[in-house]
């Protein structure tokens, strides 16, 4: 009989990860297939998630442990309200200095897990990445190819006419 | 019409990865940040997928509207390519509610493009000149059926002038066209006869009001029957005339009534508060806010109307005038009708021993019911022998008088260990004799200012010859601070918070706030914390944090600095 307080997660290259059910539970997802579960030696496949990204989703988890408040209850004022006051720490900034691929695929898996304040924190993050940038720099910062047709781009360039003026 | 086919399909790494519904997060935060340098309604222009989302988000061309009209068009001049983005932007809006503001200019082609939508609009705010309100006045009565908040502020009119601005003319609302409106904001104040409807919860009026339109202003109010809160700023009657006498108006679901920064004579505020009758205790705040001057008058001698008033008072929020003699027998008088009053004084003002023995005297004549001093500026002139030791015992012994004392939040002032000392002291004996409700805390509120304590009280203290505190001198205060909280009483019966109050222009403000907010590497308060390093040894003691950086507050709640 294993440590009832750890479980075994398995992301999708087969790593291992051994963490407490108290982290893992910052997981919306994970929680409620703990609870369908109950005590359990079971690992717990995560078929969506490579070992690199679940490695940072957890570390993640251990740092926020202890906000519980994220997580817990139901969220009155809705996603919108949650999300413009989610606070991203000193922390969670260094946490996201990673190459663009991990982070978009840290957020990713947020989403899967349904961790909401990786997700919060993460939306902020590539929302301070946009934030003062013209279209082509956000094209060029994030390797978006411009699709417009010839038609559509005009369509643009008169929305843009009364920028001229500004 | 965008048509979705035939588009390139982008590798699904990076941002491609991201599904629809983050990309929506993504784009609700960045619609509600301001940027300088590009309009957020640009994001539709990077590819097509994000122009698809972008046009499905009804309430992100809501925001985008808003800033569109207020921030990036309010100041130029207008044409038909500013009608094209309005109109794409109404358009983006669907059925949902709108928020509309304009400031200092009203296009009447704007007004025009917008005026078949006037039915969604449920937030309006107008800065505009009186003419113009006038115009949108009827408007407004006519067809925001919508509206739940409307702020109607004029420019071109000095609400501490003496002129007569009336709502003459005005057509007054029928309740069943604004069946929603909860709140208003009027400035000039007249216009409240004109404006009221009885679904108003929440009223806040500026400036004077014309003498002879007196008795049409109060009965306004007679209108309101659910009316909340009444905020009076800059009150004052103006020109000739005798108001006359009125059956007394119910409020009965008043809860604040907020007379701050008014300019009037006791007897004009007292012809005020006697319209009414409000048997029922409610929150009044007589708040001389930063004016000064004749004010204090009628402020330190308000409590003398009470006896004549209908009102009724839980609490009264007032900041003491320390210049001046405060010794009114009615502040006695006044205690019996009070709960709770809580005392603030003015800042940056010299406050000679002689004065604060006045303050003293007057505060320690209502020891049950101040539950909060702020000693913000107590200072004496240098080289005054013996002065500071009696102001430091002249503040100890104040504090010591006022057994509901509850918060205290102290400045720069050359009596903090004396009186943080005697606070404790304090909360300690309140706590062993019983006298502590159950669940009520101390608070003590401790204000690191980066500005230097003014030697002698002067207007131009503001000047550009500030030079700030050192580091080494804030280190000081924080070391006082940390040196007593060392033995304190049980933190289960107080909280303390930390307000580090900083001036834009100085070095530690950069070194707060711009990390804080811009640092595009995103280093947070809590590196700049570090180059203070007491902070950091306060850090298990501090329950609450504010930065304080002029009009601006920053709440940061417990400071953690790992």
């Amino acid at each position: 009989m294993g440590d009832s307080n750890r479980l075994t997660l398995v992301a999708s290259d087969g790593g291992k990860f051994v963490v407490d059910k108290e982290v893992v539970q910052m997981s919306v997802l994970l929680k409620n297939m703990i609870e369908d579960l109950g005590e359990t030696d079971e690992s717990i496949p995560i078929p969506n998630v490579t070992s690199p990204v679940l490695t940072k989703v957890i570390e993640f988890c251990e740092n926020h442990r202890t906000d519980a408040a994220r997580t817990d209850g139901p969220n009155v004022d809705g996603d919108d309200a949650r999300m413009r006051t989610a606070v991203v720490s000193d922390w969670d900034r260094q946490f996201f200095d990673v190459d663009q691929d991990l982070m978009f695929e840290i957020i990713v898996a947020a989403n899967y897990l349904d961790i909401k304040s990786l997700v919060d924190v993460g939306c902020k993050v590539v929302a301070d990445m946009i934030k003062g940038k013209s279209p082509q720099e956000i094209r060029d910062l994030f390797d978006i190819v411009n699709d417009f047709s010839p038609e559509e781009e005009a369509a643009l360039r008169k929305e843009n006419e009364w920028a001229n003026d500004r | 019409m965008f048509s979705p086919l035939f588009r390139h399909c982008p590798p699904a790494q990076g941002i491609h990865r991201l599904p629809d519904e983050i990309l929506t997060m993504i784009f609700s935060i960045l619609v509600e940040t301001k940027d300088d340098r590009h309009s957020n309604i640009w994001l539709s222009h990077v590819c097509s997928r994000w122009r698809t989302i972008l046009l499905e988000m009804s309430g992100f061309w809501v925001t985008a509207l808003r800033y569109l009209l207020d921030d990036e068009l309010g100041s130029c001049e207008w044409n038909s390519r500013r009608d094209n983005i309005v109109r794409m932007c109404v358009s983006r809006t669907g059925s949902r509610p709108l928020a509309i503001a304009f400031g200092y200019t009203l296009p009447p082609a704007m007004w025009e493009l917008l005026s078949p939508h006037f039915g969604r609009v449920a937030r309006l705010q107008l800065y505009l000149p009186v003419a113009q309100l006038r115009q949108a006045h009827q408007v407004i009565g006519s067809s925001m059926g919508g509206l739940k908040w409307l702020s109607l502020r004029s420019w071109d009119w000095d609400d501490g002038r003496e002129e007569v601005v009336e709502a003459a003319g005005l057509a007054p609302w029928d309740d069943s066209a604004l069946p929603a409106l909860g709140t208003i904001i009027l400035a000039p104040a007249a216009f409240i006869s004109a404006c009221v409807v009885k679904s108003l919860t929440d009223i806040t009026l500026v400036g004077g009001v014309p003498r002879q339109a007196f008795a049409s202003f109060v009965e306004a109010f007679r209108r309101c029957p659910m009316l909340e809160e009444l905020s009076m700023r800059h009150y004052h009657l103006v020109g000739a005339g005798t108001p006359t006498a009125s059956t007394p108006i119910v409020l009965p679901h008043l809860r604040i009534l907020n007379v701050e920064d008014s300019t009037g004579s006791l007897h004009l505020i007292r012809l005020f508060l006697e319209r009414f009758d409000i048997s029922h205790p409610i929150c009044f705040v007589l708040d001389g806010g930063d004016f000064d001057g004749d004010m204090s008058q009628w402020r330190t001698s308000l409590p003398g109307l009470y006896p004549t008033s209908r009102i009724d008072t839980v609490s009264l929020r007032v900041r003491l005038h320390v210049g001046k003699d405060i010794t009114d027998d009615g502040w006695i008088q006044l205690e019996g009708r009070c709960a709770s009053i809580l005392c603030f004084r003015e800042r940056h003002i010299e406050a000679p021993a002689k004065r604060l023995v006045n303050i003293k005297h007057f505060l320690t004549g209502l020891p049950r019911h101040v539950n909060t001093l702020c000693l913000d500026v107590v200072l004496l002139p240098e080289g005054k022998g013996e002065m500071p030791s009696l102001h430091e015992s002249i503040s100890r012994s104040m504090i010591d008088a006022l057994r509901g004392l509850r918060t205290l939040k102290l400045a720069a002032s050359t009596a903090k260990r004396d009186a943080l000392e005697a606070f404790f002291e304090h909360a300690a004996r309140s706590t062993a004799d019983g006298s502590m409700a159950e669940g009520s805390r101390f608070e003590l509120v401790w204000v690191v200012d980066e500005e230097p304590a003014p030697r002698v009280w002067d207007e131009d203290e503001w000047s550009e010859d500030f030079e700030p505190r050192s580091a080494a001198e804030i280190e000081k205060d924080l070391a006082l601070l940390l040196d007593i909280v060392a033995s304190c009483p049980p933190r289960k019966t107080w909280s303390l918070m930390l307000q580090l109050q900083v001036r834009p222009e100085t070095k530690l403000f950069d070194a707060v706030w711009q990390r804080w907010t811009r640092d595009p590497k995103g280093r947070g308060w809590e590196d700049a914390a570090m180059e203070i390093t007491t902070v950091r040894a306060l850090a298990p003691v501090v329950n609450d944090m504010v930065l304080v950086f002029g009009d601006t507050k920053l709440q940061l709640g417990k400071l953690t600095i790992s």
